[in-house]
């Protein structure tokens, strides 16, 4: 028996179900949008608390992901800066909020 | 009355205030609590470990080294690294302008500075950490008065 784990993807990635619209390369595609907010340490006493934007998308979306490209959720702007392939059809990307 | 440790940091915090333009009053004493991104760009004031030496007998006198840290916190998309150093310049600028700590203090001066950056969250950050070394002197019997 096989899995159709696209149409598992495409499921999950449904704007119905967990994902959002984002704008991007012209076009609106559909992946989950996480924005925790997260300590960042240094060498410093204190933490810092800021939010850490990732998307987490259907690789074939993204067929020419590259660093400094524009996406925008709602009304927020944001560059690409870095992005990892699970090797399932399916990647996180970390996103700079502009 | 409170300790010259107090004063000293008070002083400082307040010279910084003043001083240092680039955080728009955003200082801070002792902060225990996390930074969130409103409070950004943020100084922070400690002091953080102290040794002192028996100076004399007659009348017996400490001879007092303190560490006190200012800590940097700077969040910009492409300038987080130059923030940083242009907010250490105004720190050093303007506690060097203050050497004998409002007479508090025989002298202060930088020891070391830590920096750090972070690019996890949604804007990179800067951090960082100036250690600078306090000489002053009380009377073994009175540590809230600077002799």
């Amino acid at each position: 028996m096989t899995i159709d784990f696209a149409a598992d993807i495409s499921t999950i990635m449904d704007v119905d179900e967990f994902a959002v619209s984002v704008t991007y390369d012209g076009g609106t595609v559909s992946a989950i949008f996480d924005n925790e907010t997260l300590p960042i340490e240094g060498p410093g006493f204190v933490p810092i608390h800021q939010a850490q934007p990732r998307l987490t998308a259907r690789t074939a979306d993204f067929p020419s992901i590259a660093e400094d490209q524009a996406l925008s959720i709602g009304s927020d702007n944001y560059k690409i800066k870095a992005w990892i392939d699970d090797g399932t059809g399916v990647m996180e990307i970390q996103l700079e909020k502009v | 009355m409170a300790h010259v440790r107090k004063d000293i940091r008070d002083r400082v915090a307040s010279v910084l205030t003043t001083g240092v333009t680039l955080v728009s009053s955003r200082v801070y004493t002792s902060r225990v609590y996390p930074l969130s991104e409103a409070k950004l760009p943020a100084i922070a004031v400690y002091t953080s470990s102290e040794t002192s030496n028996l100076m004399s007998f007659q009348p017996p006198t400490l001879q007092r080294s303190m560490s006190l840290t200012v800590d940097v916190y700077a969040r910009a998309v492409n300038t987080f690294d130059d923030d940083v150093d242009a907010i250490c310049v105004q720190i050093e600028d303007a506690i060097g302008a203050d050497f004998r700590v409002n007479g508090l203090a025989k002298q202060i001066h930088l020891i070391s500075t830590d920096i750090d950056y972070n690019g996890e969250a949604e804007q990179p950050v800067g951090i960082a950490s100036m250690t600078f070394e306090v000489s002053y002197v009380t009377s073994i019997t009175d540590a809230s008065t600077a002799r």
